[in-house]
């Protein structure tokens, strides 16, 4: 069959043709262009659908926006997530003495996925995460990997009947703070790589700064104008 | 290092040389087949949790080379009309270059979707499905081509033998 001796002889005329790129450049490359896509996501996807949900939190568990911090996070990867391992990450003061959680839990393929959720300031610290604030589908902040490997953005801002709720990746930021219309300044809280905030007010905040360990500016993102300046 | 780097080395490491020979067959030259592919490879790690739920990462990562190989030529666009070459840029004829085998050089003188279809046919060992993905061909049309370019391969090869007793 020629098509048989085809493929032998030409396996044997090449058999010197390898490509050289070692490994590590291919990885390098495709780690810049994710961070390529991220930033463009940043104001062309992340941002809109979290403005566009209507302020609906109330006490308990905050609706999450549609969002993540990767584009490419399927249903089945979420449906991987192992909520009842979820551990609590930090836990913020919130408006009429109530306090916001946020719980993080791993799945498949390295994928970290973070939810939050708002309860009494009387209530007992839970050891689980509640049912209710089990993440769907489209109901958590993801990051495959190690978030730290993010870049400084947003994925995600929720506007309830009384207080906001800002997820992001902190990238090489070590501090960071929500800038307010009406001047006041909100610092967020960085860990874990991921950036946490909860603000008062049901308006959009007008910035967000991170700042390296130097003080240095490390990104503006305008989250009225949706854009983003990572220096 | 996760374990999502480690799948995606596993598969470069596994995949990368016979992509690279499938390239090289497709477009006729070397250099431009390795930056196409690296490019290629760089791209499908950027996408690498999607990438690697397709049954054959490789057919993904050489449908991205072909496009990025067409793009890429369209930006050289005017300065290959300049040249002598009708196809695209770099297929030396048969027996022109030393880079090439005997039968590396009948196949690239065959015509561009023929090489293309060879190339992921025979050397990829991609099924008709899959060849007409990366393509972007109809199945009926790959079937087409590789019977023109066996034909073609097989009349060539008889008059090559006639001539020198055989392909050495």
């Amino acid at each position: 069959m020629i098509d048989q001796q085809l493929h032998q002889a030409l396996q044997d005329e090449y058999a010197d043709v390898a490509l050289a790129t070692p490994v590590s450049d291919i990885v390098r490359r495709g780690r810049s262009m994710r961070r390529q896509y991220r930033r463009r996501r940043v104001a062309a996807f992340t941002l809109i659908p979290a403005f566009g949900l209507a302020g609906a939190a109330v006490a308990g568990a905050l609706p999450s926006p549609i969002s993540d911090l990767l584009p490419w996070t399927t249903s089945a990867e979420l449906a991987s997530i192992d909520w009842d391992s979820a551990e609590r990450l930090a836990v913020l003061s919130a408006p009429g003495g109530q306090r916001m959680e946020f719980w993080s839990a791993t799945g498949d393929d390295d994928m970290t996925c973070l939810t939050h959720l708002q309860v009494s300031g009387e209530a007992p610290e839970a050891t689980r995460l509640p049912e209710s604030a089990r993440a769907s589908a489209s109901g958590a902040a993801c990051a495959q990997g190690d978030v730290a490997d993010q870049d400084f953005s947003v994925s995600s801002i929720t506007r309830g009947t009384s207080a906001g709720v800002l997820v992001g990746s902190a990238g090489d930021a070590v501090r960071a703070e929500l800038q307010l219309l009406n001047g006041e300044v909100v610092p967020l809280v960085v860990t874990d790589g991921w950036l946490l905030g909860s603000f008062v007010g049901t308006e959009v905040p007008g910035s967000l700064v991170g700042y390296d360990s130097d003080d240095r500016r490390v990104g503006t993102i305008d989250l009225l104008g949706q854009t983003a300046t990572i220096d | 290092m996760t374990a999502l780097q480690e799948d995606f080395e596993a598969c470069y490491v596994r995949v990368k040389d016979d992509c690279l020979r499938a390239l090289l067959l497709a477009t006729g030259d070397r250099v431009l087949a390795e930056d196409l592919l690296s490019e290629a490879f760089a791209r499908a790690w950027a996408r690498w949790p999607a990438v690697r739920m397709h049954p054959r990462p490789e057919g993904w990562v050489m449908r991205t080379a072909l496009n990025l190989n067409v793009s890429w030529w369209r930006r050289r666009r005017r300065e290959l009309l300049t040249s002598a070459h009708a196809d695209h840029a770099g297929v030396p004829e048969p027996g022109q270059s030393e880079d090439f085998g005997d039968f590396a050089a009948l196949v690239l003188a065959l015509p561009r979707r023929q090489r293309q279809v060879i190339a992921m046919r025979v050397l990829l060992d991609l099924d008709t499905a899959d060849t007409a993905r990366v393509l972007g061909l109809a199945q009926g049309t790959v079937t087409a081509h590789l019977f023109r370019a066996l034909q073609s391969l097989r009349r060539s090869l008889d008059s090559h033998s006639q001539s020198t007793g055989g392909i050495a």
